[in-house]
């Protein structure tokens, strides 16, 4: 005890007296005391400048791009944007557009790397890196160039592992997802099988457009992310086999209800958010009047061609989300009917069939009515939905929380059945009810709410839960 | 049997009674047994009796006497579905999709002529984004709205 406070004592000696000879030494070798102390502050402040600086250097690369997840040219579990050279020739065609854009957007408010801790709040910049390196494949093949392929990846394979090679007819074509449109051009795409150099400029102006709808039209990035995954994979040339269009692939029917919302549009321009003028900043993103929202087939470049899609497709989405909200609610919500008196609402429907008393949130329902609904029209989801309660209140058959898990994937087998009872059957066997999701395949032959789900699954597996989808996507 | 084991045997048939009423009271839509039990064509009724409103629709020349036409039958066909046990699954969705395309259609004291074209435009909600999924009941909905509506 006593030896430990002697060594204490002798410590405290040898610091003050360090510091009095170091700072003898200081004051004599600068000579004036304040000018000494005026050094030191505006050391201080080089060196936090300094710090400042370096730091915001460090930031794009600092930023977290990790994954579970292989993709070519890239470390494992890494996500890594493409370069033009290591993408080759034939996937750089948009980069006379990205140029475009870049002088559309002098500030570079889209095609510049922004602050990725301040976005990441919505939505971490990986997210769109994932999803369109992940989308479709780099190139369509021919079925010579399938049978091409498969003849070279033989030279190399194992023997257990080679690929049988057959006739060309054995070989099908692969789907060409994608199109080319002129600069602002409205008119019909020219169909292309290559997808676009997924490079750090082309991620940033589609991840910054959408950065910006979703902050400025208040737009749930997460709970959109798996939709575009499985509509586009955020590419802003997306050109699906019935014509839909662009990273929200548009079909007519949605570009005529987006058109009778014109309304919508006003309130972005009169927004006083600095993401709202930002987007109003770039010509052609919000239409003047409900005429120039163009919904023919025949014109499907007005929301593939870029400039300034993506962002005028992502307006565009913004006042359709609202507008789907609004409507699948108004379904949903509808308590009467006054011209029928047998009329049965959701709410009335979910109380007779939720026997066993389950925590039914009704905002996360509505969710699942609303994705159902960019496939399905506004109306129809809440028609299905109340036909399915019913057939759950007369099998007698109690709500559970995975009856509204839109998790599905149907069997080659199931997938064989025409749709109806044989398929209905297929699916449960006979031995118990269909789920939400099972009832629209068997009976709709519905299954995008179930691929969107998938989409969301997928993210929150390989990014992390709640990275890029909402932890409970799409389920109660 | 003492006296309480009879109140409570008493007791539980009249649950059980209650129990089984609640179950199988109501002749409403939602409630209906399943298909296999049905003894009346419900689904070829519910179209005889659309076919014969489309041709009376046609006939009619004066829109509020065509949507008195309607609410009369729309109202039977309703009851026609609640009246009788629920049908296969293919159909009762059928049938549904079709009432459900009326949904913005008022009764009679709130219907306004010259909002009957609102009540169609609100109609076409019920179409689909997607033109694989085809729905002949829908479409026929739509057409008799327009009809209506002319």
């Amino acid at each position: 005890m006593k030896a430990a406070q002697t060594s204490f004592w002798f410590y405290v000696f040898v610091s003050v007296l360090s510091v009095g000879i170091f700072g003898w030494y200081e004051i004599y070798h600068s000579g004036d005391g304040t000018e000494l102390a005026s050094t030191m502050e505006e050391e201080a402040v080089k060196r936090l400048d300094e710090a400042n600086q370096a730091l915001q250097k460090l930031a794009p690369s600092s930023e977290d791009m990790t994954c579970n997840c292989q993709f070519s040219g890239a470390e494992p579990n890494t996500l890594a944007f493409e370069t033009p050279e290591s993408c080759g020739e034939d996937r750089n065609y948009l980069s006379g557009a990205l140029k475009a854009f870049e002088k559309l957007d002098p500030n570079g408010y889209y095609t510049g790397t922004r602050d990725h801790v301040e976005n990441s709040k919505i939505l971490p910049r990986k997210c769109a890196v994932f999803v369109m390196r992940r989308f479709w494949k780099d190139r369509s093949l021919t079925p010579a160039q399938k049978r091409e392929a498969d003849i070279a990846y033989n030279r190399t394979a194992l023997p257990t592992l080679r690929r049988p090679i057959k006739d060309l007819k054995g070989y099908s074509s692969d789907a060409r997802l994608f199109g080319k449109c002129e600069q602002n051009s409205n008119g019909k795409p020219a169909r292309h099988g290559v997808k676009p150099c997924v490079t750090e400029e082309y991620v940033n102006i589609v991840y910054n457009s959408l950065i910006d709808v979703a902050d400025c039209m208040n737009i749930p990035a997460k709970h959109v992310i798996p939709k575009l995954a499985n509509e586009s994979g955020m590419h802003i040339n997306a050109y699906g086999p019935k014509g839909d269009g662009g990273i929200n692939q548009f079909v007519e029917g949605a570009l005529k209800d987006i058109a009778l919302n014109f309304p919508r549009f006003k309130e972005i321009e009169m927004s006083e958010k600095e993401s709202c003028k930002r987007l109003a900043s770039i010509p052609g993103a919000i239409p003047k009047s409900a005429k120039e929202v163009l919904s023919s087939d025949s014109k499907r470049c007005h929301v593939m061609a870029a400039p300034p899609n993506p962002i005028r497709s992502l307006v565009y989405y913004g006042v359709f989300y609202h507008a789907m909200k609004e409507y699948s609610a108004s379904f949903y919500d509808q308590g009467r009917d006054s011209k029928d008196p047998n009329f049965q609402s959701v709410a009335a429907l979910l109380k007779k069939a939720n026997t066993k008393k389950i925590a039914v949130d009704d905002e996360e329902v509505k969710k699942i009515m609303m994705m159902m609904s960019y496939n399905l029209g506004p109306a129809r989801p809440v028609s299905f939905f109340r036909n399915w309660l019913s057939y759950k209140i007369a099998n007698k058959s109690p709500l559970t929380k995975e009856d509204f898990n839109m998790t599905f994937d149907a069997t080659a087998a199931v997938r064989g059945k025409p749709v109806g009872e044989s398929r209905a059957k297929a699916i449960t066997g006979g031995k118990r009810t269909l789920k939400l999701a099972e009832y629209v395949y068997a009976y709709k032959n519905s299954f995008y709410a179930s691929a969107v789900k998938s989409e969301g699954n997928l993210l929150n597996n390989r990014m992390g839960a709640g990275t890029c989808a909402e932890a409970k996507y799409l389920e109660l | 049997m003492r006296r309480s084991q009879i109140s409570r045997t008493v007791i539980q048939s009249v649950m059980t009674v209650l129990t089984s009423l609640a179950f199988h009271a109501p002749a409403t839509a939602q409630e209906r047994e399943p298909a296999a039990k049905a003894p009346v064509k419900v689904y070829e009724d519910f179209q005889k009796r659309v076919s014969q409103l489309e041709a009376d629709i046609k006939k009619e020349k004066d829109v509020s006497k065509r949507y008195e036409v309607f609410l009369k039958a729309y109202g039977e066909l309703s009851a026609l579905r609640a009246k009788n046990p629920r049908q296969s699954e293919e159909q009762e969705l059928n049938m549904s999709l079709f009432m459900d395309s009326f949904a913005a259609f008022p009764d009679k004291k709130e219907f306004k002529a010259q909002k009957c074209g609102e009540y169609s435009e609100k109609a076409q909600k019920m179409k689909s984004y997607d033109e694989d999924q085809k729905e002949p009941f829908v479409d026929r909905a739509l057409k008799l709205a327009d009809s209506i509506c002319r």
